[in-house]
């Protein structure tokens, strides 16, 4: 009986310290607006400027208008699709289309400049990248 | 709605511990904020309107005294637990949820239903929108969407909110089931495995409809309460289905076939989605095409899916043996009065692996970004097993008798 108690209170020490998640307490003592503006690029850290390109861009088409995304990678594996699944959350307004679509779409945003495009002329430019309109 | 708010009503009649009805009270509002935006006009002052509804139909679980007639059950181990809940809840709240999960799913989803006022069909529609899996089911962006509509903008870093009131819900409950000083520190282990660290991400309000559900059917409680939960936790992602499949094999296990009749509520309730889903042809990826052959590969060759699962454990280590010590020193209960709990966490854990059986995706990919969320889900579950096997009897709540 007494050696149950014992395992058991192993046990239970185990279950405690094996499922802590010490950044709970951590958390107190984080600058929180560091970890803000690190958190809010995190899931877009692989393509730098892609948030901050998509939002501008975003910021300067009507809502509605279909917009078709360009990033120098055509494979969906390889970076293409890192950038076309994140735009719809930047752009929740438009009708996000992949470059395939570019017939339909009513303008194109480019990650660091657009190539050239017929029937698309450049209306807005930034570091990250460029906006164009049919 | 109105069946929710039948239920809340019926849950004033049952007579609740008060812990447990302040935490079903929330779950059942969020189910009825999804109702209210499925037949209401979205609306500022419709919305709000409904919410004083609501709040009218169950203050009466808030307001009436437990039936022990005492004080909410408190212990100074619980402080404790208030620290790591307000230390989580500042993590889930500082900045947007960074989970790729809902930047592509569940926050994308309630951003595109906000535009058009409803659900976006013909963004689901869309092939090369399939990323965002379209059928699944929309209970958690309808609850971000009630979020803003209420706020009257997007809800930003607040979405994290849903996170933190489903996760002190599951914790209120799972409270109410153990009694005194070790009902408190029970609480404080669970603190970590009720409270999703996938913030933003469905699993947060799945982990908490699961406990919600099986927790009331393991002591045979007003079973179709316990089944509207089941049934929310099937609104929230698909594991919640196969979770109701897991609780009727369960009560066969257990020797209660004749409990399952009254679970209907769990099949109403995800039942339209699914019909509407499918009549507008949105179909999960685990059904495409060459299912049998990708079973038979599967399961002649498992090892991708082993390996993969070795390589990206769930959780510590230490963990996991002190849970599994646990279990062998209460096995005797954990196959006897607990089988029903001990059933709906194997069969569970048993559906996980299905799906991997079945994935179209590279399965080690799959299992790679997917197997820690998952075991996630029952993690909770089978730690409340592990400890209530383990604690004298006297300190189990009184209520109906187990399996």
């Amino acid at each position: 009986m007494r050696l149950r108690v014992i395992l058991t209170a192993a046990a239970w020490v185990a279950m405690a310290v094996g499922g802590f998640q010490p950044m709970y307490v951590r958390v107190f003592a984080a600058d929180s607006d560091s970890i803000r503006a690190g958190y809010t690029e995190l899931p877009y850290r692989r393509i730098p400027g892609l948030r901050k390109l998509l939002v501008d861009a975003s910021a300067r088409t009507p809502a509605g208008a279909t917009v078709a995304i360009w990033v120098p990678w055509r494979e969906w594996d390889g970076g293409y699709g890192y950038a076309f699944r994140r735009a719809p959350f930047l752009m929740p307004d438009k009708n996000v289309v992949p470059i395939e679509e570019i017939n339909r779409a009513q303008y194109v945003v480019c990650w660091h400049g657009c190539p050239s495009a017929p029937g698309f002329k450049s209306v807005w430019r930034s570091a990250e990248g460029e906006l164009m309109r049919r | 709605m109105i069946a929710a708010i039948v239920t809340a009503l019926l849950a004033v009649a049952a007579g609740l511990p008060f812990t447990r009805r302040i935490g079903e009270a929330y779950l059942l509002g969020i189910g009825i904020q999804a109702a209210i935006l499925i037949v209401l006009p979205w609306s500022r002052p419709f919305i709000i309107g409904a919410i004083l509804l609501e709040c009218g139909a169950l203050a009466p679980l808030l307001l009436r005294r437990y039936k022990s007639g005492g004080k909410p059950p408190h212990s100074i181990i619980d402080l404790a637990t208030l620290v790591l809940i307000a230390g989580y809840a500042r993590f889930a709240t500082m900045a947007p949820p960074v989970e790729i999960d809902f930047i592509c799913i569940w926050g994308l989803k309630a951003q595109k239903f906000l535009v058009v006022h409803g659900i976006d069909w013909n963004f689901l529609a869309q092939p090369f929108n399939a990323f965002a899996h379209a059928d699944y089911p929309i209970l958690v962006p309808l609850a971000y969407a009630f979020q803003s509509l209420v706020a009257g903008e997007w809800v930003g870093r607040w979405a994290g909110a849903l996170n933190i009131g489903c996760g002190i819900a599951a914790l209120l409950i799972i409270r109410s089931e153990l009694k005194g000083w070790t009902g408190a520190l029970a609480g404080l282990i669970l603190m970590p495995l009720v409270f999703s660290p996938y913030v933003g991400d469905a699993e947060g309000p799945l982990i908490a409809y699961s406990i919600a559900g099986v927790l009331g059917l393991r002591r045979r409680e007003s079973i179709a309460r316990s089944a509207v939960f089941l049934g929310l936790a099937a609104s929230c992602k698909n594991e919640g289905l196969t979770l109701i499949a897991a609780v009727a094999i369960a009560m066969l296990i257990a020797g209660v076939p004749r409990l399952i009749p009254k679970m209907w509520p769990a099949i109403a309730i995800p039942l339209p989605w699914l019909i509407v889903s499918r009549l507008h042809g949105l179909r999960s990826d685990l059904a495409e095409s060459g299912l049998m052959e990708r079973i038979v590969a599967h399961i002649t060759n498992p090892a991708p899916m082993l390996q993969a699962m070795a390589t990206y454990p769930p959780g510590h280590i230490i963990f996991w043996i002190g849970l599994v010590t646990a279990l062998l020193i209460g096995i005797r209960r954990v196959v006897g009065e607990e089988r029903f709990l001990a059933s709906v966490i194997a069969l569970q854990l048993l559906a996980f692996i299905a799906a991997y059986v079945i994935t179209p995706h590279d399965v080690s990919w799959h299992v790679r970004w997917s197997w820690e969320r998952l075991v996630l889900q029952v993690t909770a579950l089978v730690t409340f097993l592990a400890m209530v096997v383990t604690l004298p009897k006297q300190d189990l709540a009184a209520g109906a008798p187990l399996y």
